[in-house]
């Protein structure tokens, strides 16, 4: 059983219709990447599946419920979000807005009963958020909070779980951590997890499917064969950068200057003085080529130019004495 | 400290001034008549300062929870009924009703029930007016200076019915606004505190809603709220507590906005459940407070209610705005 399933959706606003006829689905414990251009529908689609703003036509399915005819509050029982919107709450704890992941089931003064109170710590636990229960949102930090969100939408007990570039603002340590921990989450509680993000590199190495939004549709399939058939190049082809066909890193084409030299290891095993030494030259704009008369020698932690004696010991200076030359 | 313990702080602070506030006054009461059941004492407590002190009561918790769910309501905690020309508009449907109904050939009815559809009917007309603006602008700032040009045209549109109106229902309007709590007699107070309680009711009947709008109004759809239908009972909760008080008090400035941050800081909450009983007892406990400043210059004078409040509401507002910038750079 799918726990997600369109059919025939077509989404936008009012008239104008950003992406149509999308049969998209979404198994229990998928975690999925929705990634694309700006303007190419990421957040419709999510605030579509989301219930925020209506489809244009067709059908969306969660857990085999058409949720066109569904309450808010049933909505609530089958997807939980997790928004770009700024929680400013005065005295708010981290528990008090984990807790209110359980306002969809608690009566009308929001009483929580002994089995709310577990769904709680079951979420503070699952985000390792326990030991700052008691601090208020306004005093943690960013990538706190957001875990803090996730716990609340966790909270909710929701078959799937719909987040809204979940790594925004956030450090990088922190963008990897909150990554880390929805693909560490997707499998323990076997919901499914579907993600916008700009994080092509994070987005290919952690999710289990990649929904690819492009001009002319949804491209949906695992992060490896979208890479190997090129999608990823054209869906975001562009003159200034490109992926590496053999590690889907993605590179800038930088400006390139009139000076051309060549690389050359001197021992025996792969030298990471060379990979780097070769980096620092494309970034400068300087060419390589195999036939130039200028020579870099990559020793172990050294350079020398040509054949001269001098020894460089970074490529910093390796460089100026290159400009010198 | 405990919730429970400073409820019952509160409670005794409240049941403390609402004591001072039958004993002081023009004719200076001694403790010992405070429960007389005859004699001059007992027909001053019973016909004026008790009305008055119990309205004291009704209208500092009306608008202090007025101003509570209109922060909610508007995300934006310089929200209040007087600062966003929900109290000016009061003042636009009250002066209709009396100076324009003094022009006009049919004799209107002094009854307290048209003094209060017309004020309530000015506070909803400039609430969603207020409403729909803030949709569209969401800095706190700009709605403020919104809601105070609001006011601006709402005075503008009072002063050229002044012009056109005949001096007997002027002098009446402008006693009206200068804010008075005496203005309640038994007979109004028969009219205005169900309407208060009802609007109590509704907010405490939401208060899981209102809980869920703290979050923005996209995460409180996601955990399932009616927002549309919650929309519609907050403004209705706010005509009444803040239409219908005004109607009777006349405006009574900055309580509405300062009463619930004062709240939060004491009982250290945002939840409405809280909250709004904690208005109810802070809102209360500042306006009996005003209630008595108003009596003090010296026998016989008495200071408008309206200048009292605005003397400590206003500081408030600056304090907010000053925390708030100090928190954006």
């Amino acid at each position: 059983m799918a726990q997600l399933l369109t059919k025939a959706l077509n989404i936008g606003y009012n008239k104008y219709i950003v992406q149509s006829n999308l049969n998209l689905s979404a198994q229990k414990r998928d975690l999925i990447c929705l990634t694309g251009t700006n303007g190419s529908g990421k957040s419709t689609l999510l605030r579509t599946l989301a219930g925020l703003q209506p489809a244009i036509s067709g059908e969306i399915l969660i857990s085999d419920k058409n949720i066109s005819s569904l309450t808010n509050k049933q909505k609530a029982h089958l997807l939980s979000l997790v928004l770009t919107d700024n929680i400013e709450v005065e005295n708010l704890s981290i528990r008090n807005l984990v807790a209110m992941g359980r306002i969809p089931y608690t009566n009308w003064h929001g009483k929580l009963l002994p089995k709310d109170n577990e769904k709680v710590e079951e979420a503070l636990n699952n985000v390792n958020l326990m030991h700052k229960a008691e601090c208020k949102i306004s005093e943690v930090s960013d990538g706190e909070k957001q875990r803090a969100v996730i716990a609340k939408a966790l909270a909710q007990d929701t078959p799937l779980v719909l987040l809204d570039e979940p790594t925004a603002h956030l450090d990088l340590p922190n963008r990897i951590e909150v990554m880390l921990l929805l693909r560490r989450l997707s499998v323990t509680t076997e919901k499914t997890f579907i993600l916008s993000t700009h994080e092509l590199d994070l987005a290919l190495q952690i999710s289990d499917k990649i929904w690819l939004m492009t001009k002319d549709g949804i491209r949906e399939g695992i992060p490896e064969d979208l890479m190997l058939y090129n999608y990823f190049q054209n869906a975001f082809g562009s003159k200034s950068f490109y992926f590496d066909e053999n590690d889907g890193h993605c590179h800038l084409n930088q400006l390139v200057g009139p000076l051309q030299v060549s690389v050359i290891n001197k021992l025996p095993t792969n030298n990471k003085y060379e990979s780097w030494m070769r980096r620092a030259l494309i970034r400068t704009g300087i060419q390589i080529s195999e036939n130039s008369k200028i020579s870099i020698n990559c020793f172990e932690n050294g350079y020398t130019i040509n054949d001269l004696a001098t020894k460089y010991d970074n490529i910093e200076t390796t460089l100026e004495a290159l400009n010198h030359l | 400290m405990k919730l429970q313990i400073k409820y019952i702080l509160l409670f005794a602070l409240v049941i403390l001034l609402f004591c001072a506030d039958l004993l002081i006054g023009s004719v200076r009461i001694p403790i010992s008549h405070l429960f007389d059941n005859d004699g001059i004492y007992y027909e001053i407590i019973h016909n004026f300062r008790l009305p008055k002190a119990i309205t004291a009561i009704l209208t500092g918790s009306a608008i202090s929870i007025a101003g509570l769910i209109m922060q909610t309501l508007f995300q934006n905690p310089l929200a209040g009924p007087y600062v966003l020309g929900v109290s000016s508009g009061a003042s636009l449907g009250v002066a209709i009703y009396i100076l324009a109904g003094s022009i006009l050939p049919i004799i209107f009815i002094q009854s307290g029930f048209g003094l209060i559809i017309s004020a309530t009917l000015g506070a909803v007309f400039v609430l969603l007016l207020v409403l729909m603006v803030s949709f569209k602008v969401r800095q706190a700032v700009s709605l403020l200076l919104i809601g105070i040009m609001f006011g601006q045209i709402a005075g503008s549109v009072v002063s050229i019915l002044q012009n056109i109106s005949n001096p007997d229902s002027l002098k009446l309007y402008i006693t009206w606004t200068f804010g008075s709590l005496s203005a309640v007699t038994w007979d109004y107070m028969i009219i205005m505190a169900p309407i208060v309680f009802i609007g109590i009711a509704i907010v405490f009947l939401i208060q899981k809603s209102l809980n869920s709008l703290l979050l923005g109004e996209n995460y409180a759809q996601g955990l399932g709220v009616n927002i549309k239908r919650t929309r519609l009972l907050i403004i209705i909760a706010i005509s009444l507590l803040a239409g219908a008080t005004t109607a009777f008090t006349g405006p009574i400035a900055f309580i509405g906005i300062a009463v619930p941050h004062i709240v939060r800081k004491v009982l250290k909450t945002s939840d409405h459940l809280y909250t709004t009983l904690g208005c109810i007892f802070i809102g209360s406990a500042l306006l009996l407070l005003c209630d008595i400043c108003t009596q003090l210059p010296s026998e016989g004078y008495i200071l408008p209610i309206n200048s009292i409040s605005a003397l400590i509401g206003a500081p408030i507002i600056i304090w907010i705005i000053v925390k708030q910038n100090k928190s954006t750079y």
